[in-house]
């Protein structure tokens, strides 16, 4: 297939530029431009071809690869507000991957549903202390329609489990063939007195919208599909958008700031492109999927004098109530080998815990899986030793060769949304594009660590009746590292404690939409990209109706 | 001990394990042909990053902690190379700590009267724990550094013949089927759906 792929001059007014082209960039791009508006999509990292992608965790995780180079992308991070935080010296605090397709590449692909209580839980239990726990100004019944669409248009496999929440039509394609720790998670589950269900991926069992199913190669989680079976926006938004004949893939486009005029409207949006030459793009209107440090970062770094303390932020909310969710983590290692690193991340799922119980004590709720290790490399480095193992010499060799006898029943839980849990710009440390660098600070909720380790209790229960030889527990403790960045413009009905509204306008920008997990009000209980993409779907078919009327 | 010789101990115990259980398949013999054939050439790679004595002591510390036994460990696997190719390179951020802990080593095996990579295995043991116990962080990143040159991609110098790969049980092919493990292997009917 060649075609003439459409662009769009800088001084051309286009309808829409979207900032980012991952899990919500990829759908509002197809969505928007399908719908007959052109759109330029700005993306910070390169335009990459299945055939460039590797099996390589080396260049996935520690090269310049889909994490972008370490020292171009500069972060700090502190547990809060009353010390200084430190410039990261061997990993990124917030990881992202920088790519045409955003982290929907290296992402592990488990598609989990919200459910109905995990939209109005603050009214269901009440406040939390600590915490700015609040309702969605949207329900279960208004996503629903969106879940189906990316059920069949990102194209999710699956089958229904029991205490799913209710669903307009079937799964598109079956569930991933069971893997042996999908066999020891489902077998252990009913041991232990519970239930399991097939694991909800974004990878195709059959062939589906012209796509190929997966081919097991086992290198999902962390790295890119050479085969386009994981549903990331590569494989498949991008290429509706670029068909519609209405879209521009800007790649090596980083963002720098979004201009307003006087009269308080976004009218251009500044990057330098991949030759280092600052440009902007005219567009009617802006749309920020760029994810949960990015967003927030973008904002703050717009500031003009009519919004001294960065774009929309008049709530001051940009940034504030970063949610990570949170993994404890139990190892099992069985007599026969398992080889995890075979197929998809995840065959079976535990959901049994996922509503909160106030008689426990603290709030909090989630599901368990089972899987291996990301990677040779990550077992290597950061898997072993288990706690009280030798960290060198004989016994520590022989336990490295673990690997393709063990698995990690890995649970998935909730983050209460804190204000002084945050991303800003750090004062001192300067990207390579001269953007501040990304601040974090964050402490867990002590209901976040009281329910991770009830849910690792769960965990432990299910590997000992899965018939596991020896059993590891990690120990929970404060989050460092994360991958799910939530929370940071949230969404609200109110002005003043939150960023954008029920159709992700800004409040404070009548021009400027954001969509991405920024725009969550709770955590989930740890899964959060299928509601990224149901949002930017009902994002974009509201944004739409809005540009038809004139209301942009 | 200079590198090439701990590497000719190990290819006079892996003469014996060449039948081994580890040691399966077209491709491994390939690659167990070129370290053995590298071996015999009994040329030691330049360093481009570390000194030579860094080099030297760093290729001993990573015999400490993956040793070589009845199979091959971290000398046999280049971790040495790896190391010194992506520590100057795209690991840069950590030569830092790599060459803190090297110096360390270099001062307490100078009390003992011999570089690091001269002395006998228990002395250079005891200095590994030392190094352990008094520098956690620096001995953190060497770990690091040894074992991503054990069980990382070849492509980047290390796992040698995939040794690291083989130890781990771990087959990089671009297909597999199932069943995948033992434990599914009774799940995959011909009338599954």
């Amino acid at each position: 297939m060649t075609q003439d792929l459409r662009t769009y001059r800088t001084d051309e007014e286009v309808d829409f530029v979207v900032v980012g082209s991952g899990a919500a960039g990829g759908v509002l791009a197809k969505e928007l431009s399908t719908a007959g508006f052109s759109v330029v999509v700005l993306e910070q990292g390169p335009y990459l071809r299945p055939y460039q992608f590797r099996h390589d965790d080396i260049d996935g995780f520690l090269v310049d690869g889909l994490l972008g180079r370490f020292d171009e992308h500069p972060q700090s991070f502190r547990s809060s507000p009353e010390v200084e935080a430190e410039p990261a010296t061997l990993f990124p605090p917030l990881i992202y991957a920088k790519a045409v397709g955003g982290s929907s590449l290296h992402f592990a692909a488990n598609y989990w549903r919200f459910r109905p209580v995990d939209f109005n839980e603050r009214s269901v239990l009440g406040p939390m202390s600590g915490s700015s726990f609040a309702d969605w100004p949207i329900g279960y019944d208004d996503l629903e329609p969106y879940y189906t669409k990316v059920d069949w248009e990102v194209g999710v496999s699956g089958s229904p489990g029991p205490g799913d929440p209710r669903r307009s039509r079937a799964y598109p394609v079956p569930p991933m063939p069971i893997t042996s720790s999908g066999v020891l998670l489902r077998d252990g589950a009913a041991g232990a007195g519970y239930t399991s269900a097939p694991a909800p991926l974004a990878v195709l069992s059959e062939p589906h919208n012209d796509r190929a199913p997966c081919i097991h190669c086992g290198f999902c989680w962390g790295n890119a599909c050479e085969v386009g079976a994981k549903s990331s926006s590569l494989a498949s938004m991008i290429p509706v958008a670029e068909r519609s004949g209405n879209c521009e893939i800007r790649d090596l486009s980083v963002v720098t700031r979004v201009e307003t005029t006087a009269a308080g409207r976004a009218d251009r949006v500044v990057y330098i492109d991949r030759n280092g030459i600052e440009r902007a793009q005219r567009a009617r209107a802006v749309v920020l999927a760029a994810n949960g440090a990015e967003t927030p970062r973008l904002l703050l770094g717009s500031e003009t004098s009519r919004f001294p303390d960065g774009l929309a932020n008049s709530s001051g909310m940009v940034g504030r109530n970063l949610m990570f969710n949170y993994n404890p983590v139990v190892w099992a290692e069985y007599d026969n080998p398992l080889n995890e690193w075979k197929s998809v991340v995840a065959t079976r799922v535990v959901m049994d815990f996922y509503d909160a119980d106030p008689s426990r004590g603290f709030y909090g709720g989630g599901g368990i899986d089972a899987r291996g290790s990301l990677a040779p490399l990550f077992w290597g480095m950061l898997d072993h030793p288990m706690e009280g193992e030798p960290g060198w010499g004989p016994e520590y060799k022989r336990n490295l060769g673990r690997y393709s006898h063990t698995m990690q029943l890995m649970g998935h839980s909730t983050s209460l949304p804190v204000e002084t849990n945050r991303v800003d710009l750090d004062p001192e440390l300067r990207d390579a594009w001269g953007r501040p660098g990304l601040r974090t600070t964050y402490m867990d909720h002590p209901d976040d660590l009281g329910f991770a380790a009830f849910l690792q209790d769960r965990a432990m229960e299910i590997a000992e009746a899965s018939g596991a030889r020896k059993t590891w527990r990690v120990p929970i403790g404060p989050s460092t590292i994360a991958a799910h960045l939530l929370g940071t413009a949230r969404m609200g009905d109110d002005p003043a404690t939150s960023v954008v509204d029920r159709y992700h306008r800004t409040h404070d920008v009548p021009n400027l939409f954001i969509c991405d997990g920024s725009s969550f009000v709770t955590s989930g209980r740890g899964q959060p990209t299928m509601t990224i993409q149901a949002l930017a779907f009902r994002a974009g078919e509201h944004i739409a109706e809005f540009a038809r009327r004139g209301e942009i | 001990m200079p590198p090439s010789s701990s590497r000719r101990d190990f290819l006079a115990t892996s003469g014996g394990a060449l039948g081994g259980a580890w040691f399966f398949g077209l491709g491994p013999l390939v690659d167990e042909t070129r370290v053995w054939a590298r071996s015999m050439v009994g040329s030691p790679r330049p360093m481009d990053t570390f000194t030579e004595r860094e080099g030297a002591d760093f290729e001993a510390f990573s015999g400490r902690v993956i040793p070589t036994d009845d199979t091959p460990g971290a000398i046999e696997a280049g971790a040495v190379h790896f190391a010194d190719r992506a520590l100057g390179s795209f690991l840069e951020r950590m030569l830092p700590p790599v060459r803190d802990g090297l110096a360390l080593l270099d001062a307490w095996s100078s009390e003992e009267g011999a570089p690091f990579a001269e002395l006998d295995p228990d002395t250079q043991d005891r200095l590994v724990a030392r190094l352990e116990a008094d520098a956690g962080d620096a001995f953190f990143v060497m770990r690091s550094v040894v074992v991503i040159g054990f069980v990382g991609d070849p492509s980047y110098g290390g796992n040698d013949g995939r040794v690291g790969w083989r130890h781990l049980g771990f087959e990089d092919a671009f297909v597999h089927e199932p069943p995948f493990g033992f434990y599914d292997r009774d799940e995959h009917g011909v009338n599954e759906r």
